[in-house]
């Protein structure tokens, strides 16, 4: 049970420590695209870092069909913040780009 | 003056409210309207994490899903459609009222401390009698049955509350929605994969109300979030408005006075539940009320962001775009 | 100082900070976040008194809080599109006026 322990506290320190360096990149890179870049991949990873060290530790301290159950939801939760991550992304990315395209012709 | 230890706290718990009450001065006092409405929405976040701390899961899932969600995006919304200027008035006049508020508000929490510090740790007596009712009720969750059975007028002039604002944000958004058109590719997708994803949490979180942490509150904002987003990836059939959108939103309300009618005429207490048709009107009356309240908050967002065709500013924005095209 | 006592100094200064937000800032869109800074703290102290003893927690104060939360969102929404309106005129009497 204590490795069980060891490795769930290193997944989340991982995890933890990638949501801290997007953030970091989201207030030190100098422009919407760095910012976005830095934010949509490391947020996401890190979020799949601590879904994982918390499925590893449901199933190892109730497994049964419950925990079946919890991984999966903690599963979905990830692919549902990965697909609106990437779309929010896409999406400011564009509007910027056409607001300074129309900036752009209008100078 | 006693000195203030932390005897039994959690170094979490500690950190979570110092973190909520340090996002609450930010959002209050930073000038900015758009940084203020993101500190906004970290509180909001932040409290959906406190809720759950205090043993709340109900009321986290519901104030991340409309805080957050559906509160943020009113706000967010709102947001980039007017500069705001300072308006001229004197600065001297201005630190003598803050100051005074700020003397007011200090003595305001001292004398609640002071009140609230003679609170003991025991629970009311109404708990665990309420707790002791919930197997009379139809249902096996506490809050639901309190919300629905015990205390359902509460939920009764709730609804009337929703429906008063959809209608009201309906009357005063007088013009056009602005309609979405040809969403990128990106969109479609969001609207073919996010959208049913979020109905189905919606009757996930509907049904596993009656015994679980949910109900139609928060199955309510996640439906409307869904209707929201589906709006803003161009599907035509999500428009919350028009006489369609108020007939949805006033039926949940007209339905809830409706089984208080069959409560008085069953059992001769108004909005009473006999204990063998319970459960099924609770559920009954949840999917009405989750409909009504999803409807309601789209309107509501599409109310906020309506373009008002009619103003002044507005035709002189647009003669002047016309004549500077050419 | 017990969790309980924390909880409720934090809920009370979040309260006052609120109202006080309130009735003090011009813009109006700062003054409804102020609002609902405001009702924030009114839960956290319902929510710490439901909280209380060691068995479940009070259902009766949880769904009053899950009530206000709803309330609160339906009001933001109808405030966000009276304050529009009111700033939308105050612009429309500064384009005619000079």
């Amino acid at each position: 049970m204590v490795i069980v322990d060891i490795v769930v506290i290193v997944l989340l320190a991982v995890g933890v420590m990638f949501v801290v360096a997007g953030t970091v990149g989201l207030l030190r890179f100098p422009d919407l695209a760095s910012r976005l870049h830095a934010v949509s991949k490391a947020d996401v990873l890190g979020l799949g870092f601590i879904a994982t060290a918390l499925a590893i530790h449901i199933l190892a301290t109730e497994p049964g069909w419950a925990a079946v159950g919890v991984v999966a939801k903690l599963a979905l939760i990830w692919i549902l913040a990965l697909i609106g991550t990437a779309a929010n992304a896409h999406l400011m990315a564009g509007s910027r780009r056409r607001a300074e395209a129309e900036r752009g012709t209008e100078a | 003056m006693t000195v203030v230890a932390f005897s039994d706290v959690d170094v979490l718990d500690i950190l979570v409210v110092l973190a909520v009450a340090v996002t609450a001065v930010l959002a209050v006092v930073i000038p900015r309207r758009v940084s203020a409405t993101i500190a906004f929405l970290v509180f909001g976040l932040l409290l959906a994490l406190l809720w759950a701390r205090v043993a709340a899961p109900d009321v986290a899932i519901a104030e991340a899903a409309l805080g957050g969600g559906v509160a943020g995006a009113l706000l967010v919304d709102a947001l980039h459609r007017r500069q705001p200027d300072s308006p001229q008035r004197s600065r001297r006049r201005t630190a003598t009222v803050t100051a005074v508020g700020a003397v007011l508000g200090a003595v305001t929490v001292a004398a609640l401390v002071t009140v609230l510090s003679r609170l003991t740790a025991e629970p009311a007596d109404l708990g665990p009698l309420a707790l002791e009712a919930v197997e009379r009720s139809g249902v096996s969750h506490p809050i639901t049955a309190v919300l629905l059975n015990f205390r359902n007028l509460d939920t009764l002039l709730e609804i009337a509350v929703v429906v008063f604002a959809a209608v009201g944000a309906a009357a005063l958004s007088r013009d056009r929605i602005r309609p979405v058109s040809d969403p990128g590719p990106v969109r479609r997708v969001i609207a073919v994969v996010i959208v049913p994803a979020l109905v189905l949490l919606a009757g996930w979180l509907l049904v596993a109300g009656t015994s679980e942490p949910g109900g139609a509150f928060q199955a309510g904002a996640v439906l409307g979030a869904a209707l929201i987003i589906a709006h803003l990836c161009g599907v035509h059939a999500a428009r919350a408005e028009g006489r369609r959108a108020l007939a949805i939103v006033v039926t949940g309300l007209v339905a809830f006075i409706m089984l208080g009618a069959i409560g008085l005429a069953a059992t001769g207490t108004w909005l009473a539940l006999d204990l063998d048709w319970a459960f099924a009107a609770i559920l009954a009356i949840e999917t009405l009320l989750t409909v009504s309240i999803g409807m309601a908050l789209a309107m509501l967002f599409l109310a906020a962001g309506s373009r008002d065709e009619g103003s002044v500013t507005d035709a002189r924005a647009r003669a002047a775009a016309a004549g500077g095209a050419p | 100082m017990t969790t309980l006592q924390l909880f409720l100094y934090a809920g009370a200064f979040i309260l006052v900070l609120g109202v006080v937000a309130t009735m003090l800032v011009r813009d109006l869109i700062r003054r409804l976040i102020a609002l609902n800074v405001a009702s924030g703290g009114v839960m956290l102290l319902l929510l710490a008194l439901a909280d209380r003893g060691d068995g479940e927690p009070d259902p009766v104060p949880q769904a009053l809080v899950l009530t206000g939360i709803v309330v609160m969102a339906a009001v933001t929404g109808i405030a966000i599109v009276l304050a529009r309106r009111v700033e939308r005129l105050d612009d429309d009497l500064e384009e005619v006026e000079p």
